[in-house]
């Protein structure tokens, strides 16, 4: 029987199946652990452009890599697919949480410099703000892994959002803006990546030439 | 004499089913077109199970019925078709979608 929750079936299983590489897992893995070399300002007496140069050099590596093996090695695998854009109410919700995140942040270094606040947070402890943004991370993956049935998300979003107290509490004496345990979420989700990537390409092996279709 | 009860297609909320929707195999085509914007043929296939000329022959039958589009290009010289579900499509499945809820909310338990 066609329903609703049929439909949303099927809808993650479109997801899942496009998410089934891991390709995401490696781009986003890879990321975390570059950015966590880059030493913060005060620290490093360099430009900021040149500090986050590694990262930007990355991304922009990492994206055209990515586009490639997506073209030339997934899509013969399991085809392509362009996901609808029309928004639905999960991307709603972490769009939601992303601005209210966005907008408590802007409102606490705006105007609580100059209020009772801004004291507060000038003697605060210094985990705390990170506490609050590694809640934020956990719960933006926990809707995606929800919304692309991939559990492993879950994972993802409790290793960074522990990284980012962490790395304060941590610190060590390089001084490193996200520091080791950033650095260890973004291996451990590449690794986990590479393993997917690996299984799914001995999983689905490359399918017979369209060519030999006749689709008149 | 016993005589086996005839049902009249006509009037019966079943009569005027969409037969091109109907089928499972097209059926579950439209659900997965229904809720990505294109997909290709390799794609479809791992998500329904279907086998290329099956699926190639739903494909048509729906074509014809301006339910799906066709876009056909080729991408490193090698052909790649996606498929489209169409205006009228998209209507045709929430009408068929509708219909079938009504008709099974008729039904008691």
């Amino acid at each position: 029987m066609l329903n609703n929750k049929k439909i949303q079936e099927a809808e993650r299983k479109v997801l899942g199946l496009n998410y089934r590489d891991g390709l995401w897992d490696i781009l986003m893995g890879l990321y975390f652990v570059v950015q966590s070399t880059v030493k913060p300002a005060n620290d490093s007496g360099v430009a900021t452009i040149v500090r986050y140069l590694p990262p930007m050099i990355y991304l922009v590596i990492g994206l055209v890599a990515f586009g490639y093996v997506k073209r030339h090695v997934i899509a013969p695998r399991i085809g392509m697919v362009k996901l609808n854009i029309k928004p639905n109410n999960q991307m709603g919700r972490i769009f939601i949480v992303v601005a209210v995140m966005v907008v408590i942040t802007w409102v606490i270094f705006l105007f609580g410099a100059n209020s009772g606040l801004g004291s507060y947070l000038a003697n605060r402890p210094p985990w705390l703000m990170d506490v609050f943004f590694g809640l934020g991370i956990f719960l933006i993956f926990s809707m995606i892994a929800y919304s692309a049935q991939s559990p492993r998300f879950c994972l993802y979003g409790l290793l960074l959002g522990i990284s980012l107290p962490a790395s304060v509490i941590i610190r060590s004496e390089d001084q490193m803006m996200l520091a080791y345990p950033t650095m260890v979420a973004g291996a451990v989700m590449a690794m986990i990546g590479i393993v997917m990537l690996v299984r799914f390409i001995r999983d689905y092996p490359v399918s017979a030439p369209e060519a030999k279709v006749k689709h008149e | 004499m016993n005589e086996m009860p005839v049902i009249k297609k006509e009037g019966h909320p079943l009569a005027d089913i969409d037969r091109i929707v109907h089928a499972p195999a097209r059926l579950m085509v439209l659900t997965y077109l229904y809720v990505v914007e294109k997909a290709d043929y390799t794609f479809l296939m791992n998500l329904t199970g279907l086998t290329w000329g099956n699926l190639s022959s739903h494909i048509n039958k729906m074509e014809k019925a301006h339910y799906v589009e066709i876009e056909k290009k080729f991408v490193a010289k090698k052909p790649h078709t996606m498929v489209k579900l169409t205006e009228q499509g998209r209507a045709a499945f929430k009408d068929y979608k509708q219909h079938m809820q009504q008709i099974l909310d008729k039904v008691s338990d």
